[in-house]
């Protein structure tokens, strides 16, 4: 009996080493940052030592783009925790180029850069568009070039509009997943021009009520947008049914009234 | 106790129906299936209805004294008991819980058994009422046929009718088959009717319907105690047409399954043992495909399954004096979906009930106590626990719509209590007096029900979570008189219903349905009143004449003073029955007083008051044929009724013709 206890439990001291030795703690276990997502585009920024892959929940749309960078050494191949980011989306034409709305990267918990970018139109034969990354580590700096394809979004969720005071403002509107019966957070966010630059525009104010168009009745309930932070506003919006509905807002600032703009979505 | 035993024709009753209430008759059920004990008493003011298999179970229940349907097409009318309907009254079948699947009640579960396969119909009216479920409005119980066990060991019966308003035709057969340890029973009805033409000629669009319902059940002797019954019933209509809602029936499909367990002799201290389990589902689909010029084509299915179990017995607590007891648990999950195609773009989709689960316990005990000869006591009581639940998905997401924190939960705990108290002051009187207090909980479609479109006052109704349970002190009196072959039976009553259950107004809300006046909520008012009588007479004024008189009338008054919707004026039936050899005739009459007392916020019209004759002629050469052949509304009447939804007009002359044959 002695030696069959002793035999058996050299083995299992084995086994509880072996799994003590290769287990890792909870703390260890990253899921991937970019799980559910789809990689757009990756590159080098030259001059920084960095790979640079852009990842998005979906393809890149005309629109309010959250968008993920991953940052790789060239090196070591191990992820990039010390940089900083700064984006500049171009859309090129045949005879000028503009810019677009975005929100520089910013570090998360998990190590990606996450960032946003409002694209006001799509790639296509006026133009495509290119997103430059400004790649600046503790050591060295360098700049990544990114052509990406932007498609059309129908229905579109952007608006923008010239302001009687002559001011240039973008519009996007954005749901955080499909939007579903019953109340769904809902959010806007707007940017204004500021020379070649745009700025988020935080003096808004918004007026909602929604509309079946084929049905000719709306939503109850609904929750004004209010400014949130940084040109985002938050609001909460009410589906009754499925089908196509048509948000409309109406748009104010302090002094001006902007007229109401109206924005399609297709409930599931 | 009041009560309304119909007995169809053609059957010969022998089957079983344990005696649930003290005046029951007591039916035992011996070891060999013979099966013993009196014909159920019937009540003569339908003797009409046993001539044949050919009326529909709703035209023999608007004949009831007390009772009355909402009749939205010839089809699957809803039974109302003193101006109270929906969840303010019980509708079982043979003790089994139902549940409608359609929102705008095409379907009352009375649609879903024919009278080819009832014994009768209990229609209860006063406190005995809540055995069937916590109540203030009344019970109807739906009495299903059984096997029988016969000498002869192939019996039955077959039958066709024609009648011309609609050129509607009815067919059945039924089968028994009767062994020595079993009997088995199968039938099979089919029912088809086109347009009717009303009275002075007009043809009514949309109001055609056919259906098919088969039914097999067998009844085996468990043990030298014990019986065993088993029932399927399948039902299904289709092409139904509702001429007074904007929406038609392409196919209702109902199947019943039961099994019960009857106890012939006293089980520890039960006497009349009866255990039943049930299960019953019903697919109903609603759709505007046959209607021109719709704005926006729909479907509305609607699903509901129910399963229960109760176990119903009587013990003597107290001597010779009867309780009668009863537990029962019923589940039951019901949806009903929307979904409209518009001409360009997405389909829609929304639950206009959306999925729910609505569990019961109750238990129900009645006692019975004789005080001396001529003097009775009986008191009931009745307790529920009721909890509906909103099931996850996007019928509960909708009420996060309208309601912030919505609980998708309710608990309920319902009472009914009542107390009869009858003397005889004489050999010919009978003096009952009753008095009682009932709740009922708001139905899932009053709490949950999204949206609901209602054709009679044109708005969009939304249920309304937070509806407290509605409740009602009931009393009434009846005086009875006999003397020879003649009865004299009145009974006023007076209901008083606290946090009565109706529609208000939202003006902040849009209506869903095009077309619609607005959208109305369902809210408790502070209080409603209910008044009225019933009256029966029957004579026998010279032999082999028959003479039988029905009178009802209710008032209903809201708090405010306004009257209440759907309330049925004056009504008065008198028919004379002759009978002579092999031959009967019978005259009918039926008259209905204007009603003035309409309820304006609900779309009501004042209705003309009508009358209307029919006359029926029974010829039976011999005990295997018998034929009949009538008119009804002979004189072609164009008239409606005042719970008629839309102002239809009611079937005009119809000349019908049937043989039934037994064998």
């Amino acid at each position: 009996m002695k030696s069959f206890q002793k035999g058996i439990a050299l083995p299992i001291a084995y086994i509880i080493a072996i799994l003590t030795i290769f287990s890792c703690s909870e703390n260890d276990v990253q899921p991937h940052p970019t799980n559910g997502a789809i990689r757009i585009a990756e590159t080098w920024a030259i001059g920084s030592a960095t790979r640079v892959e852009l990842w998005a929940t979906e393809a890149l749309f005309s629109g309010y783009n959250q968008i993920t960078f991953l940052l790789y050494d060239s090196v070591t191949g191990q992820r990039v925790t010390d940089a900083d980011l700064q984006l500049h989306p171009r859309m090129q034409m045949t005879d000028k180029a503009h810019s677009c709305p975005f929100e520089n990267p910013k570090r998360k918990t998990t190590n990606t850069y996450e960032g946003a970018v409002l694209f006001t139109m799509p790639s296509g034969e006026t133009g495509s568009w290119t997103l430059d990354v400004d790649v600046s580590r503790s050591t060295n700096a360098g700049k990544a070039i990114l052509p990406v394809n932007v498609l059309p979004k129908s229905p579109s969720p952007i608006a923008m509009f010239n302001t009687p005071s002559g001011e240039r403002v973008v519009l996007a509107t954005l749901f955080f997943k499909q939007p579903v019966i019953g109340s769904n957070p809902f959010e806007i966010v707007a940017f204004r021009a500021h020379g070649h630059d745009w700025e988020p525009h935080k003096e808004l104010q918004f007026t909602m009520h929604t509309e079946m168009p084929s049905m000719d009745h709306g939503s109850p309930n609904n929750v004004n947008p209010v400014h949130d932070h940084d040109g985002h506003y938050q609001g909460k919006v009410n589906f009754t049914m499925s089908g196509d509905w048509r948000i409309h807002l109406e748009i104010e600032s302090k002094e001006e009234s902007f007229g109401t703009r109206s924005f399609d979505v297709s409930v599931k | 106790m009041k009560k309304f035993i119909l007995l169809l024709a053609g059957f010969t009753f022998t089957g079983a129906l344990m005696g649930q209430h003290s005046d029951s008759l007591a039916v035992k059920i011996l070891p060999d299936l013979v099966i013993t004990g009196s014909v159920m008493s019937q009540d003569p003011v339908f003797e009409f209805y046993r001539k044949d298999n050919f009326s529909t179970s709703e035209q023999i229940l608007e004949r009831l004294n007390g009772f009355s349907t909402i009749r939205r097409g010839a089809y699957g009318q809803d039974p109302v008991i003193r101006g109270l309907g929906n969840g303010q009254i019980n509708v079982t079948l043979d003790g089994m819980r139902m549940i409608s699947a359609c929102t705008d009640r095409m379907d009352p579960v009375t649609s879903y058994v024919d009278a080819v396969n009832l014994i009768g119909i209990d229609g209860i009216t006063d406190i005995t009422a809540s055995s069937y479920g916590s109540t203030f409005g009344g019970s109807v119980n739906m009495l299903l046929q059984k096997p029988k066990l016969t000498s002869k060991r192939v019996t039955g019966d077959a039958g066709f009718q024609f009648g011309s308003a609609a050129a509607a035709t009815t067919t059945y057969g039924i089968v028994n088959a009767s062994g020595k340890a079993g009997a088995f029973r199968f039938s099979a009805t089919h029912r088809r009717a086109d347009a009717y033409r009303a009275g002075g000629g007009s043809r009514i669009s949309y109001s055609q319907y056919e259906k098919l319902q088969l039914t097999g059940a067998g009844r085996w002797a468990a043990s030298s105690k014990d019986t065993l019954t088993a029932e399927i019933m399948f039902d299904e209509g289709w092409n139904i047409g509702f001429p007074a809602l904007p929406m038609d029936v392409g196919r209702a499909r109902a199947g019943i399954f039961a099994v019960t367990l009857e106890r012939a002799e006293t089980w520890w201290h039960l006497e009349n043992l009866r255990i039943k389990a049930y299960h019953n589902r019903i697919r109903h689909t609603m759709d505007d495909a046959a209607r021109p010029d719709v704005i926006m084509p729909m479907d509305m299915p609607g699903y509901t399954a129910t399963s229960g179990l109760f176990a119903e017995g009587n013990v003597h607590l107290f001597h010779s004096h009867i309780t009668f007891m009863k537990a029962e648990y019923y589940s039951n999950t019901a949806q009903a979906e929307m979904i409209m195609y518009p001409a360009e773009g997405s389909p829609m989709y929304m639950q206009s009930a959306p999925k729910s689960t609505s569990q019961t316990i109750g238990y129900f005990v009645q006692q019975n106590l004789r005080l001396s000869g001529s003097h009775k006591l009986m008191v009931t009581f009745r307790a529920d626990i009721i909890s509906q639940h909103l099931h996850k998905g996007p019928g509960r997401d909708q009420w996060d719509v309208l309601v912030s924190n919505f609980d998708p939960l309710k608990l309920d705990i319902v009472t009914t209590t009542g107390l009869s108290y009858s003397i005889k002051p004489g050999r010919s009187t009978l003096l009952k007096l009753q008095s009682g207090y009932g709740e009922r909980v708001p139905t899932t479609n009053e709490r949950y029900g999204y949206y609901l479109f209602n054709r009679y006052d044109g708005f969009d109704y939304v249920g309304n979570p937070a509806l407290e349970k509605e409740s009602a002190f009931n009393v009434e009196g009846t005086f009875s008189w006999y003397w020879g072959k003649t009865e004299f039976n009145i009974t006023p009553y007076f209901k008083r219903i606290h946090n009565f259950v109706s529609g208000g107004i939202r003006n902040e809300l849009d209506v869903m349905t095009p077309g619609a006046l607005g959208v109305k909520q369902y809210a408790n008012i502070p209080h409603a009143n209910i008044s009225g009588v019933d009256m029966l007479v029957i004579a026998e004024p010279v032999r082999s004449v028959k003479w039988m008189n029905t009178l009802k009338y209710t008032r209903g008054t809201a708090s405010t003073g306004d009257p209440l919707p759907l309330m049925p004026p004056l009504k008065i039936t008198s028919s004379m029955n002759y009978a002579f050899h092999q031959f009967d005739a019978r005259v009918s009459f039926e008259y209905a007083s204007r009603q003035r007392r309409v309820s304006e916020s609900f779309g009501e019209d004042e209705t003309s008051p009508f009358w209307i004759a029919n006359i029926n002629i029974y010829w039976r050469p011999n005990k295997t044929w018998s034929v009949s052949a009538g008119f009804e509304n002979a004189f072609d009447r164009k008239y409606h009724e005042h719970l008629d939804w839309g102002g239809i007009p009611r079937v005009g002359r119809n000349v019908h013709m049937g043989i039934h044959v037994s064998y």
